[in-house]
């Protein structure tokens, strides 16, 4: 997901999601940026909005970008190790779709 | 392209920021506007997103309302959070929290029985007047029709939390004139009425009886006096 150095907002977590969780929808409003919202103040992310020149250069409404914060990378592999070791798959990545 | 799917979508868009709004109400300004900036970006998107698809704008609108449906537990939750994260509510919180839903149902209460007392009223001076009996004053007349008026627009005005406070004040200028033109004319006109008021006030013609009407006038248009002040938003409200 965080391909670039801008990092990643809401809603193309939400594209990210349904299309790695075969979801039939995207993921709630509330649902999404509660998580979002949570995830930054425990510090897994960072959140910035962008310059509102570059929103305004593009014509849209300018950007909440989250980045995933080195802490955050940590919980990502944790979860990821997580996930590998528990029988039966039972576990779901909390973060997974982040990096 | 319908236009009742354009309509559909755009309209699924406002009722969603109408949502972010509703539930944002009390949070501390920038939070709110900073769920709202970010919601407003994600319907940009998804809007976009869909229109690089071929996706139906109803199929859109129906995502957009989906999304927010579901998301309303969270957005209950989220909201919780933020309000028990301020510091303790001053007096006149508690008062708009606690007391306000209370008092706008016993304010709506009383203003549809006092319109339908301006509406009987009015009825019955109408018979009166067709029977060419006991013709009211051009006074009583008058002032019963616009304190009735009045009434339904401040019950109107009610209906909106900002336009709430000039509802009240509506009502409580409304209330007197309906009760002092009104009250005297169903009381001159009904025998019904009559009888009740005769019934129910021990002492109607005597001086403590008419200074007990003017008060409980009085006490009505004070309570939606009360109510006004109570209801008064406060400047971050007003944006």
């Amino acid at each position: 997901m965080q391909t670039s150095a801008d990092g990643f907002h809401g809603f193309l977590l939400a594209t990210r999601l349904r299309a790695t969780d075969d979801a039939m929808g995207l993921t709630a409003h509330g649902t999404l940026y509660k998580a979002l919202g949570r995830m930054t103040e425990a510090g897994l992310l960072e959140a910035a909005w962008e310059d509102p020149a570059i929103a305004e250069a593009a014509g849209r409404p300018r950007r909440k970008l989250y980045r995933v914060t080195p802490d955050g990378a940590i919980a990502i592999a944790s979860s990821r190790a997580s996930v590998t070791l528990a029988p039966f798959g039972r576990t779901r990545p909390a973060a997974r779709g982040l990096a | 392209m319908s236009p009742v799917a354009v309509w559909a979508r755009s309209s699924s868009e406002r009722w969603v920021l109408a949502w972010v709004d509703r539930y944002t109400r009390g949070v501390p300004s920038h939070v709110a506007g900073d769920r709202r900036d970010e919601l407003r970006s994600d319907l940009w998107e998804q809007v976009q997103a869909d229109g690089d698809r071929p996706t139906s704008e109803l199929a859109t609108a129906i995502s957009i309302l989906s999304r927010t449906v579901r998301g309303i537990p969270s957005d209950l939750s989220w909201r919780r959070a933020q309000l028990a994260g301020r510091p303790a509510q001053p007096f006149r919180n508690r008062f708009v929290n606690r007391v306000v839903p209370a008092g706008v149902v016993l304010a709506a209460v009383v203003g549809v029985m006092l319109a339908s007392i301006g509406v009987g009223a009015l009825g019955r001076i109408g018979v009166a007047l067709a029977r060419h009996e006991f013709p009211p004053s051009d006074l009583t007349v008058t002032s019963t029709a616009l304190g009735t008026l009045g009434l339904v627009c401040g019950l109107l005005l009610m209906l909106r939390s900002r336009t709430r406070w000039i509802g009240a004040i509506w009502l409580a200028a409304s209330a007197a004139i309906v009760l002092s033109f009104g009250g005297l004319a169903l009381v001159t006109l009904s025998a019904t009425v009559q009888w009740f008021a005769y019934r129910l006030l021990p002492y109607p013609l005597s001086t403590l009886g008419q200074l007990g009407v003017i008060a409980a006038i009085a006490s009505v248009s004070l309570f939606y006096l009360l109510l006004a002040i109570g209801w008064i938003p406060r400047r971050e409200e007003r944006r």
